[in-house]
């Protein structure tokens, strides 16, 4: 997989204008500072740290830390912008819960130890690639200043040479740039320790969410179950033994009581049907998502237009949670919107299915938890979502227009080829 | 009437089978599959299919696309969909290609032996029978504030019925109302849903079918 690096990006090979190259020369000029304000903080620490004996040190200490965040936040940035691809934040927790609080946490988290070796290697790593076009650029000059204006054929030889060192500037940019760059992103980007320990804690809360969320659920279909159909089968069962006593001295009787269980057997049915059309609607097997999303849409007061284009059926699971998503939506639409006309788009893009539910009503939707409901609510739609590493955003402002945006990444959704 | 059955269960196709052959309808053949079925109703062109809309092999909605995909070939073939759930989509379909003689009903309904023969005849004939659930699910979309809402309760029911297929006659039973009065209500119906009057009876449960899934207004 190829990344997508934008185009203002400076990196080997890239082709460089005018301005790029600016840029790339006053970033390794930048380096160079943040190099040599980053040993001043390093100090700053060291003095904080031996003092802290006496207890002087530690506000220096904390504000050493504040100022290398503020910094390694600024080669960040500076790294991300020149390299295309953000950097991330590698820290566990900021320094804003109170002074002996923060520095215990920042004494913890190993993000903080890789600053300081980013802090005490980057003024030589400044300093070496920075050298190396001043070093060029520095012997170009000395050539204009000492060999020119000797006779033609020096000129020229001389005005060859300074040519080539200026290209070799030049063409060195970028790489220097590149080589900058990584050495930031080697220290300064989460290590993949930290990565995968929040993927870990991710996916951990999303587990038990799913866990949770599927307890519920059966709890919830055994309380139907027994409220609804097999209460009505033994009510059925009742009247149908009382009518088989019945029947031989009070016919008038039995027929009544065998009526009765007609409808008992009857609400059982529609009952069963509710329950059924819960767990996994037989419109979804039938026709997948596209065309159980169509018949959800159905059902909806307000007219909806459709625009799904899905190159295959996703794995069940993900369809049933984006099906149940949908039909959320559609319910708060149909609720609460105040909409005359609402719309479904979804479209398999880059790896996910995506898929937005908007209306033209009066908007403010949010993502609150639904109150005591667990199973409810856009905030149990994004639950659900978590679970399949989906995502879900709404965007409602006052007035209107709304749109609900879930994202959930699936891959066998891809063509088959 | 010659009638057609495709249904899974021997227990329910054994019943239809007694059920239908009781109330003198001759079942020229019973199958359990969807491909089966394609054969039975090219091969018997029957008055009348019942049929399951979930079928092997699939156990999707087979007993459907197969009763459309027969209808293709053999325009207004009757075809009476039993299923143990409605859904408008399917309703949709089988009612999209505006020939009549379609139905499209909850198994629940077949308790109600005589309701249920009736509504076999009546697709047999070209007419329509649609589920209560279907048309309550498609009045329940259209909002109080608009032409629906202007009916008076009685015209409502008198268009419920209706809707499912049902004759003047038979409105005018379930509700001990003279067939006149019936007449009467169906004029004040049409005036203010603005749909134009028939003398066809199917024609007339199409146009209402027609305008309740219409995009409501």
């Amino acid at each position: 997989m190829t990344e997508q690096v934008p185009a203002s990006a400076v990196g080997p090979g890239s082709r460089l204008g005018l301005r790029q190259g600016g840029r790339a020369l006053a970033g390794l000029g930048l380096n160079l500072f943040t190099g040599f304000v980053g040993l001043f903080f390093l100090l700053m620490a060291g003095i904080g740290l031996v003092t802290a004996i006496a207890g002087v040190g530690l506000p220096i200490l904390y504000e050493a830390l504040l100022g290398i965040r503020r910094l390694t936040r600024l080669q960040r940035r500076w790294a991300g912008q020149l390299s295309g691809r953000p950097l991330a934040s590698p820290y566990v927790g900021g320094l804003d819960r109170g002074m002996f609080a923060s520095l215990r946490a920042a004494a913890l988290d190993p993000a903080t130890w890789r600053d300081i070796g980013w802090l005490a290697l980057q003024p030589l790593v400044a300093l070496a690639l920075g050298l190396v076009p001043l070093a060029l650029l520095i012997s170009a000059y000395s050539i204009f200043d000492s060999a020119m204006g000797n006779g033609p054929a020096q000129d020229m030889l001389g005005l060859v040479l300074i040519s080539a060192l200026v290209a070799a500037t030049w063409w060195l940019l970028p790489w220097l740039t590149a080589a900058q760059c990584a050495f930031s992103r080697w220290l300064l980007s989460p290590s993949s320790r930290t990565e995968l320990t929040e993927r870990v804690s991710q996916l951990f809360a999303s587990r038990a969410d799913a866990v949770d969320a599927q307890s519920v659920e059966l709890r919830r279909i055994e309380r139907d179950l027994h409220d609804g159909a097999q209460a009505r089968l033994v009510a059925l069962a009742m009247d149908l033994g009382l009518a088989e006593k019945a029947i031989d001295e009070n016919p008038a009787i039995a027929k009544q009581l065998v009526s009765a269980s007609r409808a008992s057997a009857q609400q059982a049915l529609a009952d069963l049907r509710g329950l059924v059309r819960g767990i996994h609607p037989p419109v979804l097997a039938d026709r997948g998502l596209a065309g159980a999303i169509e018949a959800a849409a159905l059902l909806c007061p307000v007219p909806i237009r459709l625009d799904i284009i899905i190159p295959a059926r996703p794995e069940p699971p993900v369809e049933s949670a984006l099906y149940f998503a949908a039909a959320e939506a559609l319910t708060n639409l149909a609720k609460h919107s105040d909409a005359t006309r609402g719309w479904i788009r979804l479209r398999y893009l880059d790896g996910a299915l995506r898929l937005v539910i908007g209306d033209d009503g009066r908007g403010g939707a949010a993502l609150q938890p639904a109150g005591t409901d667990d199973s409810g609510g856009l905030a149990g739609i994004g639950r659900r979502l978590a679970a399949f590493d989906g995502r879900l955003e709404v965007v409602s402002p006052v007035g209107g227009p709304t749109e609900v945006i879930m994202e959930l990444p699936c891959a066998s959704s891809s063509p088959k080829t | 009437m010659r009638v057609v059955i495709a249904e899974d269960l021997s227990l329910l196709r054994d019943g239809l089978i007694r059920l239908l052959t009781a109330n003198d309808f001759d079942v020229v053949d019973a199958v359990d599959t969807g491909p089966r079925l394609a054969e039975a109703l090219r091969q018997h062109r029957p008055d009348v299919a019942v049929v399951d809309v979930r079928l092997p092999p699939t156990l999707t909605d087979e007993g459907l696309r197969v009763a459309i995909a027969a209808r293709r070939e053999q325009p207004g073939l009757p075809v009476l969909i039993l299923s143990q759930y409605v859904e408008q989509l399917y309703a949709r379909e089988l009612l999209s290609d505006n020939a009549g003689g379609v139905g499209y009903l909850l198994k629940d309904r077949i308790a109600d032996v005589d309701q249920f023969v009736d509504a076999v005849r009546r697709v047999a004939a070209g007419g329509t029978a649609m589920d209560a659930e279907v048309i309550s699910q498609l009045l329940s979309r259209h909002r109080a504030d608009r032409p629906i809402g202007q009916l008076t309760p009685r015209e409502r029911e008198v268009l419920e019925l209706m809707a499912e297929g049902r004759s003047n006659a038979a409105i005018a039973g379930r509700l001990f109302v003279t067939e006149k009065a019936i007449g009467k209500h169906i004029n004040n119906i049409f005036g203010k849903l603005g749909l134009a009057q028939s003398e066809d009876d199917n024609r007339r449960v199409m146009a209402v079918l027609a305008f309740l899934q219409a995009d409501p207004r």
